[in-house]
């Protein structure tokens, strides 16, 4: 019953997010012969210059192959900003959600770690269909363009997401559990994540040390070898946030 | 024989930052009692509620019902498996319906009574189908009321049941109240700064002020203990101290003097004949005026 309970809360959010990450993701899919007709035009008239010519570049370099134009326009780019959005929108009510019947649930005969747990599980759930059915719609489709898009890329890229992912999930929930409002949480999380994202934008050495590098991939894009490490340190820096959230939550008064 | 007692209160305190919301309650609530907690707005009677289903940590002292830590996590729980609690705030989950609600709640009890849950729907005339958020207050009261009593409790906890009420909807909540102890047994602690409705269904009560009980019995005990003892002199009265046991409070009225004591009225009437009263008259006292002497005493 609390997974009832924890899906009638999220419900909204979840189809909004599943609705509009698939939405881009199918239209960065489908433009791609039209893209990739403009992207060699302008490579024809010579390669650019200035500041932003080596992003255009390894655009132009990446497009040459609908796994590398997948990668780079749905997963590295509009991906991780709208399902890190959505996984900051899931986690602000708080691991117990505070705005309606918080004392409802609380005089209820169930301990608030099994509470957040709950939460937090079928949060979680719902974040991995967000990673997974975009690119799954990807896998559908890419044949209407001519193209084909691998399920174990669809499935790969979905985990990266998820795994690396969790520590903005897991970082608003701890955020929520120490303010009261529910504005602060998100716009710290987010604004973390923006930056995170922006800032290996231009330095990609960067990944390495930030959950994007996980989230989006990009050592399985480029070697096909998953990114062990980042896979294995991101979720434990997840859960030490979620055990300092459940921690706070327990000792919290309502 | 004494009752057993199923919430007992030692030095409880709650401080929130520079506020005292708690100082030092002391309650012991009988077993099978209507045990009503009586104080003003800001009193502490929902901080001593909320501690007792363990949604608030007490900053000192303890609080045990059914004998158990209501401050630890594990007992806790056991203490809420056995009681029905009704919040101030009533805040049910919004998006649910009322069946889906009732359903809800009833997958956490194994005592769950789906008869009597049927039964109050009826009688209450709750719309099953209507979403929790679209129900009027009375209609919210009367739910949060069902889902507390078709749990199988052994206690309710009703903080303010029938605030925001009309006086129609207050008392068919209080009747259902009523007829539902009658019939299970149950003991119910509530709240309320309403002294007429407690006087209606209480047999125990507690009067609280600032974190404070400042009066703990029995209804009848306490009826039958306090008196007001009203003096008429041919003059002014006279401006004296009593040193009887009892004495709560003397005001001066012109010719009158009255003295209102916890006990011993007989005793204030001997020890006034000293002072040539013309008359001396013993009266009985309403919970309301017990409640507004010790208010303003202590205020």
């Amino acid at each position: 019953m609390l997974w009832y309970k924890a899906w009638l809360d999220t419900r909204w959010r979840f189809l909004i997010g599943l609705a509009l990450i698939i939405c881009t993701a199918l239209g960065n899919a489908l433009t791609y012969p039209t893209v990739q007709g403009i992207l060699e035009e302008a490579s024809r008239n010579g390669s650019p210059n200035g500041p932003l010519a080596s992003e255009i570049n390894l655009a132009v370099q990446l497009s040459s192959s609908f796994r590398g134009y997948v990668w780079d326009q749905v997963v590295h780019h509009n991906m991780y900003y709208l399902w890190t959005l959505f996984a900051v929108l899931l986690a602000a009510d708080g691991a117990l959600s505070q705005r309606t019947g918080a004392l409802f649930t609380l005089s209820l005969p169930v301990s608030r770690r099994r509470l957040c747990a709950v939460r937090a599980a079928a949060d979680l759930l719902e974040l991995g269909l967000l990673a997974l059915l975009p690119l799954l719609a990807v896998t559908l489709t890419a044949p209407a363009v001519g193209h084909s898009y691998a399920l174990a890329d669809a499935l790969i890229h979905a985990i990266h997401m998820l795994i690396g992912g969790t520590f903005f999930y897991c970082l608003t929930l701890l955020l929520a559990a120490v303010f009261e409002d529910r504005w602060r949480p998100i716009l710290l999380a987010l604004a973390l994540a923006i930056f995170s994202g922006v800032s290996t934008e231009f330095m990609p050495a960067l990944a390495a040390f930030s959950p994007v590098g996980v989230m989006t991939g990009e050592s399985y894009f480029h070697t096909g070898a998953p990114a062990w490490t980042g896979l294995l340190i991101w979720p434990a820096v997840a859960a030490s946030l979620f055990f300092c959230a459940v921690r706070r939550i327990e000792d919290r008064d309502y | 024989m004494t009752e057993p007692i199923i919430i007992k209160t030692v030095g409880l305190k709650k401080q929130y930052q520079d506020v005292t919301a708690l100082d030092g309650l002391n309650l012991s609530v009988p077993s099978g009692s209507i045990y009503g907690l009586l104080g003003r707005n800001g009193a502490g009677k929902t901080t001593a509620m909320k501690t007792l289903m363990g949604l608030v940590r007490p900053t000192a002292g303890t609080a045990q019902v059914f004998g158990l830590a209501a401050d630890q996590s594990a007992t806790s729980i056991l203490i809420r498996q056995r009681t029905g609690f009704v919040s101030d705030e009533r805040d049910l989950y919004e998006s649910m319906t009322v069946a889906d609600l009732i359903a809800f709640t009833a997958a956490f009890y194994p005592r769950w009574r789906a008869d009597m849950a049927a039964r109050y729907v009826r009688s209450f005339d709750l719309p099953q189908s209507r979403a929790v958020k679209a129900l009027s207050r009375g209609a919210r009261t009367k739910l949060a009321l069902l889902l507390a009593l078709c749990r199988g409790a052994e206690l309710l906890i009703l903080d303010e049941a029938t605030s925001g009420l009309d006086p129609v909807a207050a008392e068919e909540v209080l009747q259902a109240l009523i007829s539902h102890v009658a019939n299970e047994g149950t003991t119910v602690f509530f709240s309320s700064h309403q002294i007429a409705e407690v006087e209606q269904i209480a047999d125990h009560v507690a009067i609280i002020d600032r974190g404070r009980a400042v009066l703990e019995g029995a209804l009848d005990d306490l009826r039958e203990a306090y008196r007001r003892v009203e003096l008429v002199f041919e003059g002014d009265a006279p401006a004296t101290q009593f040193h009887s046991p009892g004495v709560v409070r003397v005001e001066r009225r012109g010719r009158a003097l009255s003295v209102f004591a916890s006990s011993g009225a007989e005793q204030i009437i001997e020890e006034a004949r000293s002072l040539g009263p013309v008359s001396a008259e013993t009266h009985h006292v309403t919970l309301k005026e017990v409640f507004l002497e010790l208010i303003s005493r202590e205020g």
